[in-house]
């Protein structure tokens, strides 16, 4: 256009001929013809880049590494009455688990270091980075409700084969492990309810033993109203007993001695404890030849080898209680010792009491309010032991079903996950294809050699035909002269 | 010259000076040599495409001539494009076939190449700039034209000797407002616009400009430039000059 007033001159407003109108559409493309002839008329050039990058897409495609890829489908059989959710929910829950699980830090360590991936990143970055290299090359992705694929990808097909069989083999033990670590944990938790239910039916009984030793009239009532209540009565004796002992000098005063009876109910009661003792020492070694097994198995971190270290612990708290059981009783046995002798050396009527029938001490006098009590005290402490004894069978009966909820499940659990297909060699690469990259490269080039061309005709400012004159707001020129071909070109005056 | 020929240089002949006593003018009859006939294009044999833009160019200012554009200077915006070769192209083109009596001028004292272009010897000091240089010296020596044919004469500069600054005296516009009677045209071969003041000079002494763009090498910009340096007095169309075929034809 021509320059800010400059279009009122007669160079631009043409002399007796109306002035430049807008181009007609026939005009426009008879414009765009014209720019896309001397568009061609740069093809040397647009050629020399063609050329130049079409050798520049081949040698990348030539450098394009080539990924291949590996896959393995697993399937996932229900067990019976083990879930009521359904195939895409099932699948929207263990697929992440799943790659979860096999992408720990101490799994993908060990599989980049038997396969000797990624050399370069271990060696410049470290085994931390190459592990993160490795997590992004594997997936899992679930096909229907009971089959997954597993995949990882490689430069190598072998190695991506290998690697990912590795992968479905370690992904089913793993899943064979949380199933039965699932079960031991659930046999744990019942395990120590009933040691707690257990304690608390030990405390009701001893309770209610005390009682019964300091009313020995309800000793009867024990009896009669009790099932097993031959222990009970043990422990109320044993109960006597440290009641002696703590009040073994005022007894000797008083005359009374309800003690003569005790040592072969002591002993009975040690020999319990002793048997007690020992089966929580044979727990603890059974645990302890568990968690070596384990551990020559696994790692430290392993759920198993954590399920056995678990069960170690637990196994030792239980002999430690057993143990400080047994010691009690025993330092309270020794305590009443001396009495006893005493009494056999001391006094001759001792003697004559062993051959008669025990007799309990006469009870104290109670008034009827007195005796009521007694007997409501008595109903509440039998009440209780009734409920711990209740509370204790059925924790017994759920550590049972744990128990054998446990041994079910590491008896079942191979048949819960296993391998369809076994992981694929590739044939052909899954990414970077060298073809494509050629051809992509190709047509980049040919758009930057289009683009040159049209760029060039667009920034050239030189006038060629009269429509450049148009172009620039200027008047049809008075005469277009061709070039005469056969004469000499260059500068002309 | 040879008469019979439609062109007016064909054949070389001896100088002659036709002289008349206490004339104002001397013809001098020259023969021309081109190096390149074809270039000239209205040459026998020449190309025919070109020759029929030139008539073209040839019928439209013969159309605008009741208008009085009598004196036709050739500029161009930058040096190298053109000018001096469709100035002679030009002033065949209007004498062809005696259509036209035409003076053929050489105003570029700087950079004179129409003598070249047209193989033409000229006499020793009977350049243009010479003989405006002895006016200027108050020397009323007749003015010396060279007849290329029978109705084409010229003032050309001799190749070396010449007196650029001739331009800017008054004489320059006074000789050719006394010889332009005598002719029904008078080309101007003239300067690059850009960059100098020479063409406005001429843009004073002539009744129309031609600006001469040649296709692929004139910029826009430059063409541009140079309509707004010449201003609005004198009338200026573009010749669109050297076109190639390709475009010529679309």
């Amino acid at each position: 256009m021509p320059p800010a007033g400059f279009a009122s001159t007669p160079h631009f407003a043409s002399y007796g001929a109306p002035p430049p109108e807008e181009p007609t559409p026939r005009e426009q493309m008879a414009r765009l013809k014209t720019l896309a002839r001397r568009s061609l008329g740069h093809w040397k050039p647009a050629a020399a880049i063609m050329v130049l990058g079409c050798a520049a897409s081949v040698g990348l495609a030539l450098q394009q590494k080539l990924i291949f890829r590996s896959e393995c489908s697993v399937s996932y059989r229900l067990g019976k009455g083990e879930s009521d959710e359904s195939g895409v929910d099932r699948v929207m829950r263990l697929a992440p688990r799943l790659r979860q699980v096999l992408t720990t830090r101490a799994r993908l360590e060990s599989i980049v270091r038997d396969f000797a991936l990624y050399p370069r990143i271990v060696d410049g970055r470290g085994m931390g980075e190459a592990v993160d290299e490795a997590r992004e090359h594997i997936e899992v992705r679930g096909r229907d409700s009971e089959t997954f694929f597993l995949s990882f990808e490689s430069e190598s097909a072998e190695t991506a084969q290998q690697v990912t069989q590795r992968l479905a083999e370690d992904m089913i033990s793993e899943f064979e492990s949380q199933k039965v670590l699932q079960a031991k944990q659930k046999a744990e938790f019942v395990a120590r309810e009933q040691e707690q239910a257990e304690s608390r039916m030990d405390d009701a009984e001893k309770a209610l033993s005390t009682f019964a030793g300091e009313h020995p009239v309800m000793a009867a009532a024990v009896r009669g109203s009790l099932p097993g209540s031959a222990d009970l009565l043990v422990a109320a004796q044993q109960a006597t007993v440290t009641k002696s002992v703590s009040m073994r000098s005022g007894s000797a005063a008083t005359g009374a001695s309800p003690e003569n009876a005790l040592p072969n109910s002591v002993g009975a009661v040690l020999a319990q404890l002793t048997a007690a003792r020992d089966d929580a020492a044979a727990r603890v070694a059974h645990a302890q030849q568990e968690l070596q097994d384990k551990l020559a198995n696994y790692t430290e971190q392993h759920p198993d080898v954590s399920a056995a270290r678990s069960d170690l612990g637990v196994a030792q708290r239980a002999l430690e209680t057993a143990s400080g059981r047994l010691d009690r009783a025993k330092a309270e046995a020794q305590a009443t010792a001396p009495s006893t002798a005493t009494s056999k050396s001391s006094a001759p009527s001792v003697t004559r009491t062993r051959t008669q029938p025990r007799t309990p001490p006469a009870p104290p006098a109670l008034s009827p309010s007195g005796e009521a009590e007694v007997r409501l005290e008595f109903e509440r402490r039998l009440r209780g032991v009734r409920d711990a004894r209740e509370l204790y069978t059925q924790r017994r009966e759920s550590l049972e079903k744990a128990n054998l909820e446990l041994s079910a499940a590491r008896a079942t659990a191979n048949e819960s996950m296993a391998i369809l297909d076994p992981a694929n060699l590739a044939s052909k690469p899954y990414k970077g294809g060298r073809s494509k990259v050629a051809f992509a490269g190709g047509f980049v080039t040919l758009i930057l050699a289009l683009g040159y061309a049209v760029a060039r005709v667009l920034l050239d400012d030189r006038v060629h035909d009269p429509g450049d004159l148009r172009q620039l707001g200027l008047r049809p020129p008075l005469g277009v002269v061709p070039r005469i071909s056969s004469a000499p070109r260059g500068r002309r005056g | 010259m040879d008469d019979d020929s439609t062109t007016v240089i064909v054949h070389a002949r001896s100088v002659a000076m036709e002289a008349q006593a206490d004339s104002p003018v001397r013809t001098i009859r020259v023969d021309a040599r081109p190096p390149s006939p074809d270039l000239l294009a209205m040459l026998p044999g020449g190309p025919q495409e070109t020759a029929s833009a030139l008539r073209l160019v040839r019928q439209r200012l013969e159309l605008r001539q009741p208008l009085g554009q009598k004196l036709i200077g050739i500029v161009s915006a930058r040096p190298g494009e053109g000018k001096s070769v469709f100035a002679a192209q030009l002033a065949l083109a209007l004498s062809e076939a005696q259509r036209a009596k035409v003076l053929l001028v050489e105003a570029n004292f700087h950079a004179p190449s129409l003598a070249n272009l047209l193989g033409v010897t000229v006499p020793t000091h009977q350049g243009f700039s010479v003989q405006l240089a002895r006016r200027m010296q108050n020397r009323n020596d007749p003015w010396v034209e060279l007849a290329l044919g029978p109705s084409l004469h010229a003032l050309l500069e001799e190749p070396g000797i010449g007196y650029a600054q001739a331009l800017y005296s008054t004489h320059f516009l006074q000789a050719l407002f006394f010889l332009a009677p005598a002719y029904d045209y008078v080309v101007i071969d003239g300067h690059a616009v850009i960059g100098s003041g020479d063409a406005n000079v001429l843009a004073q002494g002539v009744d129309a400009l031609l600006v001469v763009a040649r296709s692929g090498t004139t910029r826009g910009a430059d063409l541009l430039a140079t309509m707004q340096q010449l201003g609005e007095h004198k009338p200026a169309d573009v010749i669109l000059w050297d076109v190639p075929a390709s475009e010529h034809r679309a």
